[in-house]
């Protein structure tokens, strides 16, 4: 009995043995850097007789050795065995997200999700990583990057420069403070002030690319500020109300009922009237930017806009198109439609935003031209009679 | 022939004070029209041009309005005594000097009011140069400053910038409309250049009615 008990013993200990052993020999293939090493990929990936340099399995043993990724070794990214290739399987790349996970998160949640991977920008085997606009961004937003290319900017920027690509929102969803931010940081001292009436008016309510692209169609977008409560280092500045100060005012009927008060999705001119009237806003108010309908970006320094009429005498027929814009809870906007003209309005449906010479109220100047007329046409019917009848003052 | 008798009506600093006034507002109302009426109007080269005179111009006539309103009130104290109409003024001679304007002018009567140096405006020129100075001025030059700090919390409180915009268009406007009627009736002296000699020199002919 005592024999029998030691033969199970021993029977479970190889068991256990074997099971640790296999579970070694597993643990070896999911640190795959271990069945092949980076010199040993490199002799023939980093071979342009094996592989031509163009081709996506060619790498430059020297920049790779540069990268942050050579400490890894190429085994952190694609699992070989010690049979590569006579075993015929072509290896997986490992998704990015085991190292850069707070970027892939990022990705996914802008537009570029399911449209674009990460080596469709980055190239990982590259000393800096990031492709050249052409080969990254222009492989989807061509005619853009050739723009971009063809304007003196692209000699001291890349896309990457102003527009995160892991963030990536559209032309809308961005206010125009936001836009400006991205000038400001290289453009910091522009120098409008030398020339630039009013300058610091005009960098609140134009957006840079207004004037420094030839982007096309003018359009008014309505930012909603506080106007209460207003940080002390924001005191001068335009303060925007967040989501969460706005759902404070409407609760949970959402951001937008604020002003679409009807929630079809477009705000009426009336609408825009009985926000400004509401007692219960009075904390926050409507402040107008300059902005364009299209982006372009050919940037530049433009002669013609250094000539105040370029805007200014656009007259009240450019002025026609606003959206008011809702702040969203991951901090974008989302713009909603304003009735054509409503900030040509005379009085309370924009009542902060006024473009002198070119949102002119028709009525009103009609109004004032006649008051005008008024004078001059006394003084002529005066002056007609004074002629007709001059023979009656001379007898006296 | 008898040499016509002299009354020293406008004294110096009045003259020296209406016609930078005059030409002031002629400056605004023009320059005003052109940043209103860009496409229209450009008499100044550029908008900006336009602007800058617009703004220095407004500036200096706030100050010229502000010394007459000072030499009128506590050096020469005739403020309400020239501007003030008389009670007899709005029972009988507002009414009296309007049918003289639109009637008895035509018909080669004489003119009702007798300007002295105590009392140079007739009843209409009192009520009118009264809401002109104590009121259309003020606002137009208030509203003209309040444009300048457009993004001050003023702008709000007021009721936005639309709102002082439309004041400001308007009020120049009445100006405009004033400034036909005003040059106007300053030919309707005894001789054509007799009002305007007046404001020139500082002496009026006093005319005998027969």
């Amino acid at each position: 009995m005592r024999k029998r008990g030691r033969m199970v013993l021993k029977a479970k200990f190889l068991i256990i043995c074997i099971f640790g052993f296999t579970i070694l020999l597993a643990g070896g293939g999911i640190n795959s850097s271990s069945a092949m090493e980076t010199d040993e990929c490199l002799e023939c990936h980093g071979d342009s007789s094996f592989f031509d340099e163009d081709s996506p399995l060619y790498v430059d043993g020297i920049q790779f050795a540069s990268t942050a990724h050579a400490e890894d070794g190429c085994g952190s990214c694609h699992y070989v065995t010690d049979d590569h290739p006579d075993d015929g399987v072509q290896p997986e790349k490992e998704s990015c997200d085991m190292c850069h996970e707070d970027t892939v998160d990022e990705l996914s949640r802008g537009l570029h999700a399911g449209n674009a991977e990460c080596i469709d920008c980055h190239d990982p085997h590259a000393v800096k990583g990031l492709k050249s606009p052409g080969e990254s961004c222009g492989m989807c937003h061509d005619e853009a990057v050739e723009e971009y290319l063809s304007s003196p900017h692209s000699e001291n920027a890349v896309c990457s420069d102003c527009h995160s690509p892991h963030t990536v929102i559209g032309h809308f969803e961005i206010s125009g403070f936001e836009k400006n931010k991205q000038c400001i940081a290289c453009h910091e001292d522009a120098g409008h002030s030398e020339w630039l009436l009013r300058n610091k008016l005009h960098m609140q309510a134009t957006t840079c690319i207004s004037c420094h692209t030839d982007s096309k169609g003018i359009v008014i977008t309505m930012y909603i500020e506080k106007r209460e409560d207003v940080e002390p280092d924001k005191k001068g500045e335009i303060a925007l109300a967040t989501y969460r100060d706005l759902t404070q005012l409407v609760g949970d009927r959402g951001v937008q009922s604020l002003i679409d008060t009807n929630g079809d999705g477009f705000i009426a001119t009336a609408e825009l009237k009985e926000f400004n009237g509401n007692s219960e806003y009075k904390s926050v108010g409507l402040w107008g930017v300059l902005s364009t309908e299209t982006s372009s970006h050919v940037y530049g320094v433009f002669e013609d806009r250094r000539d105040c009429s370029f805007c200014h005498a656009a007259g009240p027929k450019a002025m026609q198109t606003c959206y008011v814009a809702f702040p969203n809870q991951d901090g974008t906007f989302s713009k909603v439609a304003v009735e054509e003209g409503a900030v040509l309005d005379p009085l309370f449906a924009t009542p902060d935003f006024y473009m002198v010479g070119s949102t002119r109220n028709n009525i009103l100047s009609i109004l004032g031209l006649l008051i005008i007329a008024g004078g001059l046409g006394a003084a002529t019917l005066h002056g007609t009679f004074r002629i007709l009848t001059r023979k009656n003052r001379r007898k006296h | 022939m008898e040499k016509p008798k002299m009354i020293y009506l406008n004294p110096l600093t009045v003259r020296i004070w209406h016609w930078i006034h005059a030409i002031g507002i002629i400056i605004l109302c023009i320059t005003g029209a052109q940043i209103r009426f860009p496409e229209y109007i450009n008499l100044f080269g550029s908008y900006r041009a336009a602007v800058i005179i617009h703004d220095f111009t407004g500036i200096f006539v706030c100050i010229d309005w502000l010394l007459w309103f000072s030499y009128y009130v506590f050096i020469d104290k005739s403020l309400i005594k020239l501007y003030l109409p008389t009670l007899n003024d709005l029972k009988t001679g507002i009414v009296r000097q309007m049918l003289f304007y639109g009637f008895n002018y035509f018909k080669g009567g004489p003119n009702p009011h007798h300007a002295t140096p105590d009392n140079k405006f007739n009843p209409m020129q009192k009520g009118a140069y009264l809401m002109i100075m104590m009121l259309l001025v003020p606002i137009v030059l208030v509203s003209g400053l309040l444009l300048l700090l457009i993004t001050h919390q003023w702008m709000v409180a007021l009721g936005g910038v639309k709102i002082v915009i439309g004041i400001h268009f308007l009020v120049a406007c009445c100006f405009a409309a004033f400034l036909f009627v005003h040059m106007y009736l300053a030919t309707l002296g005894h001789t054509f250049w007799a009002h305007i000699i007046t404001m020139i020199t500082g002496w009026e002919e006093e005319v005998e009615e027969h």
